[in-house]
């Protein structure tokens, strides 16, 4: 696709000129911005772990609405809501522990997933662009769907910010203060969830949770104060996510993975360039 | 000796256990206490690990909640005055990983405060400023808690509980794990925040001989059950031996008790 004597701005304007790479382009956007906010929350938690488990159990929900013949995104997301009501409760109620209750879930899900893929009668391409992540075949209906999505979360997270910000730092005390904490736990978790379904279609299950907790990691590197790392996140997410998206089409390799890779080279630029990492050095 | 030490003062508000059992109903922590403070009282609670000391405190903020019996705060129920109290835990449950500053940490301890949705105002900024100035933290406000020493950090928790103006103040071991300057540090800053803001402060310590000249009664708990008295009252050699199930000796020093406890050779 891209030939030596090509110069880039040509490449450029071929890219833009293709309705599918727009709405691509569109939903890289949405989503790096979307998974990055979403994504601060996550690291600062400690819940990578749980969202993992969630984008496993989207897919079981993928898999089950295809072989049902109903919309995949539909049964992902009880699915996933199911998962995060499980696993929220029971670790909440103290009779498991988080790790024991998500790896169980985690396996149970992809084990369904795997089964759900055996008893369908004919080969369904849709299930492995799931799996893998196809941004290039985002269609409107979808985009509607990715805006929605982003601009509910972002309202969310706009009007409960400081709750947020408090149950991720202490729980405990957001508790004993009086804050609704099961509430806002719960609607954190759910937060999540519907970012991990609306952007499993774009990176696919595998991927799409480094899409949430690389972004976050690398700005948690740069900076002491959540806002700046909410920004910077969004920045580094969002910019990862074009020119992955641009380099993907230049080398014609799959864009997801291209995305993911270049995100995690960022992290790593910013883990080596760490003003923290700088700080404990000298603290030694 | 149970409630043996209560403080004959004309007082119409109390915090007030009436026959409180915590933890399990099989297995409580604490069964059937009951027990009066007053306002502008300081308590120092003291006894064995495990014994239920923490959750007494946690019982005053709503998060371990009473199997039996009712508390009451100043003549409110539990659940509704605890906006009133300002919990300290143990510095130990402080994640200084988190990207935080003091100014930020502090600014928390108003968010019930100032309710779902809304944003924090001037005034709820000042407050925090003040809390961070009353612990002598000013010039480290926009510090990140990470850079902060054990006794720096143990005063960011009392300014974020100082933050929500509260009436009583509860402390979690706040001596523990600091060094001996930064005790004493502490302990002046308790008495001044007392004297200041008129506070009722219930500390859960180990250290008796730290707290004892800023507290008007000790509680001791053991068992499920508590004592309380006043400090000259509890610290007794007789008492401090049962406590500690220790050698003890209680010597005054310039005015002051001080208890050593260990393997007192005597003589």
């Amino acid at each position: 696709m891209f030939t030596m004597d090509s110069s880039f701005s040509q490449v450029i304007s071929d890219f833009f000129a293709f309705a599918f790479m727009q709405r691509a382009l569109l939903a890289a956007v949405m989503i790096g911005i979307l998974c990055s906010v979403i994504g601060v929350f996550v690291v600062v938690k400690g819940f990578s772990f749980i969202g993992a488990g969630i984008a496993h159990a989207s897919f079981a929900g993928v898999t089950l609405g295809f072989l049902l013949g109903v919309n995949p995104l539909l049964l992902a997301l009880l699915f996933s809501l199911f998962m995060v009501f499980f696993v929220g409760g029971v670790t909440r109620r103290g009779e498991l522990k988080l790790d024991i209750s998500i790896g169980i879930f985690f396996a149970f899900a992809m084990a369904l997933a795997i089964l759900f893929i055996g008893l369908m009668k004919r080969y369904q391409a849709g299930v492995y662009g799931y799996l893998f992540g196809d941004i290039l075949s985002v269609t409107p209906a979808d985009l509607w769907l990715i805006l929605s999505i982003f601009v509910f979360v972002l309202t969310v997270v706009g009007l409960l910010y400081k709750e947020l910000q408090f149950i991720t730092f202490d729980q405990e005390m957001a508790e004993a203060s009086g804050l609704p904490v099961t509430f806002l736990y719960y609607l954190l978790l759910v937060l999540i969830a519907l970012t991990v379904v609306v952007s499993m279609k774009a990176v696919g299950v595998i991927l799409v949770f480094a899409l949430i907790v690389t972004p976050a990691a690398a700005a948690y590197q740069l900076v002491h104060r959540l806002t700046p790392m909410i920004f910077i996140s969004a920045a580094i997410g969002t910019g990862g996510s074009i020119a992955g998206l641009i380099l993907s089409y230049i080398w014609d390799v799959p864009s997801g993975a291209t995305i993911v890779s270049l995100l995690t080279l960022v992290f790593f630029i910013c883990l080596w360039g760490s003003p923290k990492r700088r700080h404990c050095r000298c603290k030694e | 000796m149970k409630n043996s030490g209560r403080i004959d003062r004309e007082r119409d508000e109390r915090i007030v256990f009436d026959n409180v059992t915590l933890g399990y109903i099989e297995k409580p922590v604490l069964s059937d206490i009951s027990l009066e403070i007053f306002r502008g009282e300081s308590i120092g609670i003291i006894g064995p690990n495990g014994c239920g000391k923490t959750t007494l405190l946690k019982s005053l903020v709503g998060l371990i909640k009473p199997v039996g019996g009712r508390i009451t705060v100043f003549g409110q129920p539990m659940m509704t005055a605890r906006r009133q109290t300002g919990y300290v835990p143990q510095r130990e449950t402080l994640d200084i990983s988190y990207p935080a500053t003091v100014f930020d940490m502090v600014i928390m301890g108003r968010y019930a405060r100032i309710g779902l949705f809304r944003r924090p105002k001037s005034l709820d900024r000042k407050r925090a400023e003040q809390a961070i100035a009353d612990v002598g933290l000013t010039e480290y406000l926009y510090v990140p808690i990470a850079h902060l020493s054990g006794g720096q950090r143990q005063r960011v928790l009392i300014a974020r509980a100082l933050s929500a103006d509260p009436e009583i103040l509860l402390l979690d071991e706040p001596t523990a794990a600091v060094d001996v300057r930064a005790q004493r540090e502490i302990v002046a800053l308790l008495k001044t925040l007392q004297k200041e803001r008129n506070l009722t402060i219930l500390l859960v310590t180990h250290d008796v001989n730290l707290i004892y000249p800023m507290v008007d009664r000790i509680l001791y708990m053991a068992d499920g059950q508590v004592f309380i008295g006043t400090p000259q009252e509890m610290l007794t050699q007789e008492k401090l031996q049962l406590i500690y199930n220790a050698d003890v000796i209680v010597t005054e020093v310039a005015g002051q008790l001080y208890v050593i406890v260990g393997d007192v050779h005597h003589g």
